[in-house]
């Protein structure tokens, strides 16, 4: 972005900000003006990404801290620096160090060959195998290395097909929205996610890994099936039987299976929390404890592990916890009079808004801007606010909409069309079984 | 100046012939030593922060594996999107500047002041 066009949207999120504060809103406090302002700055700052995403969140702290703080029954600042190390900070740091750790003894691309292995020739099972197996890598890694593997695995196969052959594009379509679709499984598999547990948590509703894999891992294998039956009726296969090679499978040194263990167990204590009740958080430090003191990883890897997408969350899970204790939530539902709307009606736009929201800015920064607008709504609201973090993650459109997006688009394979026709109907797709799920079956089921 | 483009030269014997030799060495960043090809003199060492082949893709593809370190914004995936042809032009540009006769610390020093 051009230098001029940063400041002009810096000067017109300080506008705003500044207009807001002092505006006189009847029926809002002080707390909760203050916050709406913070919350427009976010919200222009982080759309229009003048300055980095991360420096917002920190921006958006510093003001919480600020002009927000002061206005609280219990004044105290430091609540809105806590969150930059809350649980769900804690528990991605250690997916970081787990994915790091399987990406530097190149155990991904292992496990990645070994299932596909299994696949056969048929052209409809290889793009399953490609699907599965990048959705449950971008279950415990970031949805960007998952994709960046997967191509790189699928490249030699997309380019010995021949030209004409939808499946090329099929085949290379499906990997990022594969990615995009498994983050949604784990709490660790995507920001939003996690954005979405605090928010709950904050709200006194406690979710742990397991529980959240209960409530999204069935959408999630829905979404991959359709998806997949989708992009087999658009790049119908040509070819009848394909045939791909591997590499070898290279032979694991001790370095390599303690990397294995350590996921096997920390992934089995994330599971079993209710049982032996360590908290997630404190489970996910095991693989830094073991990784590093053993110097498997250096360093130069605890260095570069992801910060930035930290202290992006921390500042979004800042503003939402600004949003709630300042009342700004149940002030934003009495005053546009949504209390009256039909909770489906509410259900269905917050979805909405969200999908075409995650399709322009950043998957995070739209979880941590609508997340807590939903957070002021009596009953029922729990289902919706796990309903927009996988919403969030329903960027499918455009190249630019997420990194998965763009690489697979780097490959001057694609064109744009293709992204957007295929995207456009797996996002309406996702919108659907989000809403089944959200308005039916979690209900029913009683488990949000 | 936004940035200058300079031809590495012997400091023997003022050679522009030079050997790249790329050296990767687990847990350390891969380092570059140039050498002349005429004399064999060292020329400078180079760290680097990426290695880019003449395949870029394949290079973006092995780079964003490591998982989390970027964040995922829009700016990020334009680049992403961008990654080849950026190298592409940005190859074009280089070879087509005026080639300075600074030594590459004195550039150094003026560009990041
Ligand atoms: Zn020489």
């Amino acid at each position: 972005m051009k230098l001029g066009w940063r400041i002009f949207f810096v000067t017109l999120s300080a506008a705003a900000f500044a207009g807001i504060c002092f505006a006189p809103i009847p029926g809002m406090d002080t707390a909760a003006r203050h916050t709406l302002a913070v919350f427009v700055l976010a919200l222009i700052l982080w759309v229009s990404e003048a300055i980095p995403l991360y420096i917002a969140s920190l921006v958006i702290a510093a003001l919480l801290s600020i002009f927000v703080a002061q206005h609280l029954p219990v004044a105290d600042y430091k609540i809105f620096l806590a969150p930059f190390f809350s649980p769900v900070i804690l528990l991605f740091l250690g997916g970081f160090v787990l994915a790091r750790g399987l990406e530097s003894y190149g155990l991904d691309s292992v496990l990645a060959s070994a299932i596909l292995r299994k696949v056969g020739k048929k052209p409809a099972a290889i793009l399953a195998g490609f699907m599965g197996v990048t959705a449950l890598l971008s279950m415990w890694m970031s949805n960007t290395a998952a994709t960046a593997l997967m191509i790189a695995v699928a490249l030699p196969l997309i380019r010995s097909i021949d030209e004409k052959d939808p499946m090329r594009i099929g085949l290379l379509l499906c990997i990022p929205f594969s990615a995009n679709l498994g983050g949604m499984a784990t709490p660790i598999g995507t920001p939003p996610n996690a954005i979405a547990i605090a928010a709950l948590r904050d709200a006194g509703v406690q979710i742990n890994f397991l529980e959240w894999m209960g409530i999204a891992l069935p959408a999630t294998l829905i979404l991959l099936v359709l998806a997949w039956i989708l992009i087999l009726i658009l790049f119908r296969p040509k070819t009848k039987a394909l045939s791909f090679s591997l590499h070898k499978a290279k032979k694991l040194g001790w370095k390599e299976w303690v990397v294995l263990t350590t996921l096997l167990v920390t992934v089995l204590g994330w599971l079993t929390g209710r049982f032996h009740r360590i908290p997630d958080a404190i489970v996910a430090l095991l693989p830094a404890l073991i990784f590093f003191s053993l110097g498997l990883l250096r360093r130069k890897d605890f260095r570069s592990l992801g910060w930035d997408v930290l202290i992006l969350m921390g500042g979004g899970l800042a503003l939402g916890k600004a949003v709630a204790v300042s009342g700004l939530d149940k002030w934003l539902v009495t005053s546009l009079g949504m209390e009256g709307l039909p909770p489906v009606a509410l259900f269905v736009g917050f979805i909405l808004l969200t999908v075409v929201l995650t399709n322009f800015i950043s998957n995070t920064s739209s979880a941590a801007l609508i997340v807590p607008l939903t957070m002021g709504f009596a009953g029922g609201s729990n289902s919706l606010v796990v309903g927009v973090a996988l919403a969030a993650s329903a960027s499918m459109l455009l190249p630019v909409s997420t990194p998965p997006n763009a690489i697979a688009f780097g490959s001057g394979l694609l064109k744009v069309k293709h992204m957007f026709r295929t995207g456009i109907i797996v996002a309406v797709i996702a919108i659907g079984v989000i809403l089944m799920f959200g308005l039916v079956i979690w209900p029913r089921l009683g488990i949000i | 100046m936004s940035f200058a483009v300079k031809i590495e030269t012997c400091p023997q014997c003022r050679s522009r012939k030079t050997e790249n030799l790329v050296r990767v060495e687990p847990g350390c960043p891969v380092r570059v030593y140039v050498r002349c090809s005429e004399c064999g003199a060292f020329v400078a060492r180079y760290t680097l922060e990426r290695y880019t082949s003449d395949k870029p893709y394949e290079s973006l593809l092995k780079f964003s594996r490591r998982g989390g370190c970027s964040i995922a914004s829009r700016s990020h995936a334009q680049e992403l999107e961008g990654f080849s042809k950026k190298i592409e032009t940005e190859f074009k540009e280089t070879t087509e500047a005026p080639f300075t006769e600074l030594k590459v610390e004195e550039i150094i020093c003026e560009l990041k002041r």
